[in-house]
């Protein structure tokens, strides 16, 4: 993206509510900041309710302690228990206010309402960046049903669980279908029409043609380049669907030998979606002898399982419930080919020596 | 038998909450019902002024498919 | 929006996620096209790929997306904005989510720029889109105090009627002009009392009390000697703290609404009295806050039977707060200047005293008649005609209207009778520089029970009331008390449509104002709660957003009793000119026999004499 970056970006992103993203969270500060990182936390939502509208049962908030950064609405600062001082305002509104970076002065629990798309957490790590003693380590804590800007992290740790899905197998199984997706290669980059491009579909031709299409995203048929057979390269910097990707599939005939397809992120392939179908698309693609390659990396570090789910009683009520979470780490473990940790099970400590490794790299 | 299974479908709370957002009263009423063993409240009417809010929690014993604590063993 | 500056119009998306097309977009659709700008509203139940491909290729600036409720629909509004910004799309769109359920915080968690709840005004969200903030004053309307006299003018309509009212209003005046008793002179102390006070005179105080106290009851002279008062207990200094600390707070936060919709009548009263002045001063907020115009204090009885007038801020432990200037005072400091404050004084051994009171206290209104306090509520009639009509002077030197309420109706007297005091009383009134406010009732009284006017509607007896009335005068009209009195059960329902039906009748009839209750009108296991006020404000706003300037018809019985009420009401004041005396009459049952139900009150008997000056 252009920008100076000291210190590493790690988002940390749930498949469903109850996933234990939030317990995760202050795992991973926890032990980055025993190894004596600076961090800043923000959050791509929305994130204070200490009880879960729906079910009743209380959630966890952010707990962050004295020296922490936090970016998060102005309107929030007084919400948590722990005091902040203001100490940067990056010009970013959101729909609570403007954007303020502050430091946790009195350890204690926080709000978190950050930049909520792309170009507003773009501004908000640039903004960042340029503060003395900036962070070794930026935190972005997901949001419901959201992944698009995760595309700015260096790494993902994703929290699934069993409020996702009961069933270990199935979990099991989509997880790893998002592993898969995670994996997609990143460009090393050639060829001058690249260069040229921005925001549009670029289509690459044979006979060494490059046509840019109207559009940025491929969501459809309508956008699908025109002469499919003649086709060596895609380059599509927007959104791009698994149902597109099966079509460019069936447009040449289940053959996409011979053929690059070039996307912004793996998150823009997760951002139409469920998991299941993108990672079926990709297996298409890659099945019809097709490449899929990313602009930009985001690895996924790791994956925390949370065996508790919230039930339904009869009477109405929702009570605590946990599969058996040894059964459900050992299916986990057995299809996903990422480090898989149960926290609370295990503790923290194998995380945080993932994340510190992620933050002694980007120190370079 | 508690008496909970006599209830044909939910029970409402009907109050006026002293407080000084909607959000704070909602979370007070909430916290209220949920105290009094109901869980799964929601809010079905709310309207803050002056020094509070008129409120209506909902909490659901029996939904359409339960097995209805009212009905025969 | 002609001038220097350029207008220049947004290009608006609005995309409505439900089946159903969403009414709250289309409206907001409407308003930004009038306001010069563009917008493209897309057809509902397209997919999250379509709208996104939509947002790209219009080249819109800002997208408003409707929520409607359902199952999944957070997830569709977070995929779109997901897929928004992957597209890119939301470098240079601005986007909006709006309709059920929706806050900030869920705008936030997203992936919005705003959110706008449901009942967002239009406007709000137009001011948005152009980039202006927005305010809502334009909405609430400057709240003004009433004046419920208006443009009355009193003239009579009613040649014969004016005539016996006049011969009877002067009697009874001169007679009383003539007369004394411990209520007048408590009243005059109480009021010399007040003046020593403001001008710092404390010795002056101090004797006036020992005189006061003189005359007092001994149970009400105890409290001013610091001696506790039976069934009530002292509110303490930290309390009164903590009170004024909260009406600091509250008050900015009131910003009330007319309970009216399109007409400035009626002006709407509720009745207050819990027992403790703090939790009156509450409900008076709630009240206030939920578009009351005025409020009414409603005091226990047992007090207005004691000579004298309590010392202190004292809750009482049951129904009604007790009348003392410290609990005034108190009341006072709660209530917003724009509401109308009725402190009344209708019955008991301290009527003219309460008005004194009410006049120091800043009390907008106060309520005097002789009738109902002297054959329903105790108090003997010419005790209470004396101290009533040194009331109205009183009244009259604080320029303190009132009204001359009818409740001897809920005893059993039939209206022409009550009607007949009623005006009597309302034409001394007038006599003396006065500006009385005629109460009737509309309400289910023993009369109608036994003789049948309310077996088929609700409607025609109570609009005979008002008809008879403005065939006599031209007075301001606010019928009580409460509206509907009578009609309530304890079902929270059916006692806000009573209450809202029968103030939606007095606003078809064009009076200038109703006292209503509570939905806890009929429940008497404990004191009227705060939801009970909203509820029947709820109601009674809803009735007259329903009607608006459409009007309830009578059927013809209404005027047909109009008249007989009318005949009825001369043929009392006749009887009452044939005897002589008002006093007289209210003793020989003319305005109210024992088989109606009126019996003349003992309290205060034979403490009337001749004034010495």
């Amino acid at each position: 993206m252009g920008t100076k970056r000291r210190g590493a970006v790690l988002g940390v992103a749930g498949t469903a509510k109850n996933t234990g993203k939030t317990t995760t969270l202050n795992g991973i500060m926890r032990e980055t900041l025993a190894r004596d990182r600076r961090i800043l936390v923000t959050s791509i939502g929305f994130d204070g309710e200490d009880i879960d509208n729906v079910t009743g049962l209380p959630k966890p908030r952010i707990h962050c302690e004295k020296g922490v950064a936090v970016a998060t609405a102005a309107g929030c600062l007084g919400a948590g228990s722990a005091r902040i001082r203001i100490e940067v305002e990056p010009g970013i509104d959101t729909a609570l206010g403007r954007m303020v970076i502050g430091t946790v002065q009195s350890g204690g629990l926080v709000v978190l309402a950050g930049p909520n798309k792309t170009s507003d957490l773009e501004r908000l790590l640039s903004a960042a960046s340029g503060i003395r003693d900036a962070a070794d380590l930026t935190l972005v804590d997901g949001a419901f049903a959201r992944i698009a800007p995760m595309s700015l992290c260096d790494a993902l740790v994703l929290a699934t669980g069993a409020a996702r899905n009961t069933s270990a197998r199935s979990l099991a199984d989509e997880t790893a279908g998002i592993v898969k997706v995670f994996s997609i290669p990143g460009w090393s980059g050639r060829g001058t029409a690249f260069q040229r491009s921005g925001d549009r579909i670029v289509a690459i031709y044979e006979d060494g043609r490059a046509e840019d299409l109207p559009t940025g995203s491929m969501l459809g048929a309508q956008d699908i380049p025109g002469d499919v057979g003649a086709l060596t390269g895609v380059f599509i910097p927007g959104a791009v669907s698994p149902g597109a990707l099966h079509l460019l599939v069936s447009a040449r005939g289940g053959d996409l030998r011979g053929c690059e397809i070039i996307i912004g992120a793996a998150t823009n392939l997760l951002a139409s979606g469920d998991p299941g179908s993108a990672a079926r698309a990709l297996e298409s693609v890659e099945a019809s002898g097709g490449r899929v390659y990313a602009m930009r990396e985001v690895r996924l570090l790791a994956v925390t399982v949370n065996p508790f789910y919230p039930e339904r009683l009869p009477g109405g009520a929702y009570e605590k419930r946990f599969v058996d979470p040894r059964r459900l780490l050992a299916e986990m473990r057995r299809a996903v080919r990422a480090p898989v940790h149960d926290v609370v099970m295990e503790g923290t400590a194998e995380l945080g020596s993932l994340v510190d490794a992620l933050v002694a790299d980007s120190s370079i | 038998m508690r008496a909970t299974d006599r209830v044909l479908d939910a029970i409402d709370v009907e109050t006026f909450v002293a407080c000084s957002t909607e959000q704070e009263a909602k979370r007070i009423v909430l916290e209220l019902v949920a105290g009094m063993g109901l869980g799964g409240a929601d809010v079905v009417f709310i309207e803050m002024a002056g020094p509070g809010a008129r409120v209506r929690a909902r909490a659901y014993v029996h939904r359409a498919g339960d097995r209805y604590g009212w009905l025969g063993r | 929006m002609v001038g220097e500056v350029t207008w220049m119009g947004k290009k608006i998306l609005l995309a409505p996620l439900d089946p159903v097309h969403d009414i709250g977009l289309k409206m907001i659709n409407r308003a930004l096209i009038e306001r010069g700008h563009e917008t493209v509203l897309l057809q509902p139940d397209l997919s999250p790929e379509e709208i996104v491909r939509e947002i790209a290729s219009s080249g819109c600036e800002f997208v408003l997306v409707g929520r409607t409720l359902g199952y999944g629909v957070a997830e569709i509004l977070a995929r779109v904005a997901d897929l928004a910004d992957a597209a890119g799309v939301r470098r240079k769109v601005k986007m909006i989510v709006g309709g059920m359920a929706i806050r900030p915080e869920i705008a936030a968690e997203m992936g919005y720029d705003a959110g706008f709840g449901p009942g967002t005004p239009v406007e709000e969200v137009v001011a948005y889109v152009e980039g202006r903030p927005y305010s809502d004053q334009a909405l609430t309307v400057k709240r003004t105090k009433p004046d419920l006299i208006g443009a009355h003018t009193y003239r009579f309509e009613n040649a014969r009627i004016e005539g016996l009212l006049g011969r009877i209003s002067g009697e009874v005046v001169s007679w009383c002009g003539g007369m004394t008793s411990p209520g007048v002179e408590r009243a005059r102390i109480r009021r010399r009392m007040f003046e020593a006070s403001r001008s710092g005179d404390e010795s002056g105080v101090a004797a006036l009390i020992e005189s006061y106290v003189r005359l007092c009851d001994p149970a009400v002279g105890a409290s001013y000697d610091g001696r506790s008062v039976a069934k009530t207990r002292q509110i303490t200094v930290a309390e009164k703290a903590a009170l004024a600390a909260h009406i600091e707070e509250v008050g900015p936060r009131k910003k009330p609404r007319p309970v009216r919709h399109g007409k400035d009548r009626p002006v709407v009263f509720i009745q207050y009295g819990t027992g403790c002045p703090i939790m009156d001063v509450a409900h008076i907020e709630v009240a206030e806050s939920w578009g009351a115009d005025g409020v009414v204090h409603f005091d226990p009885s047992w007090a207005a039977r004691k000579e004298g007038m309590f010392h202190g801020e004292l809750a009482h432990e049951e129904d009604g707060s007790l009348i003392t200037a410290g609990n005034l005072d108190l009341i006072r400091s709660g209530v917003m200047d724009s509401t109308l404050w009725q402190v009344r004084a209708h019955r008991g051994l301290n009527t003219a005293e309460t008005v004194v009171l009410a006049g120091e206290c800043g009390a907008s209104l106060t309520k005097i008649n002789m009738a109902y306090g002297s054959l329903g509520a105790g108090t003997d009639p010419e005790r209470l005609v004396v101290d009533g009509v040194e009331a109205i002077k009183q009244a009259v030197s604080y320029g303190l209207p009132f009204d001359v309420v009818t409740n001897e109706e809920l005893c059993g007297v039939p209206a022409q009778k009550a009607f007949a005091s009623m005006l009597i009383v309302a034409s001394m009134a007038i006599r003396l520089g006065g500006k009385p406010i005629l109460q009737p009732l509309f309400c289910y009284s023993p009369q109608v029970m036994i003789e049948g006017q309310m077996k088929d509607n609700y409607v025609d007896f109570n609009a005979a009331k008002i008809m008879a009335l403005r065939s006599i005068m031209d007075a301001p009209i606010w019928p009580g008390a409460p509206i509907g009195f009578l009609t309530h059960t304890e079902d929270r329902v059916q006692a806000s449509m009573t209450t809202a039906l029968h103030s939606c009748l007095a606003s078809s009839l064009g009076v200038d104002a109703i006292s209503i209750s509570s939905a806890d009108e009929a429940y008497s296991g404990g004191p009227i709660s705060a939801a009970a006020r909203v509820d029947t404000l709820r109601a009674v706003r809803e009735g007259f957003r329903f009607f608006g300037e459409a009007s309830i018809q009578p059927t013809r019985k209404a005027e047909a009793w109009a008249v007989e009420l009318a005949e009825g009401i001369t043929g009392v004041l006749e009887q009452v000119e044939r005897r002589g005396s008002f006093v007289g009459a209210l003793y020989d049952g003319i305005l109210g026999t024992r088989e109606d139900g009126a019996y003349p009150g003992r309290s205060g008997r034979g403490t009337v004499r001749k004034a010495n000056n």
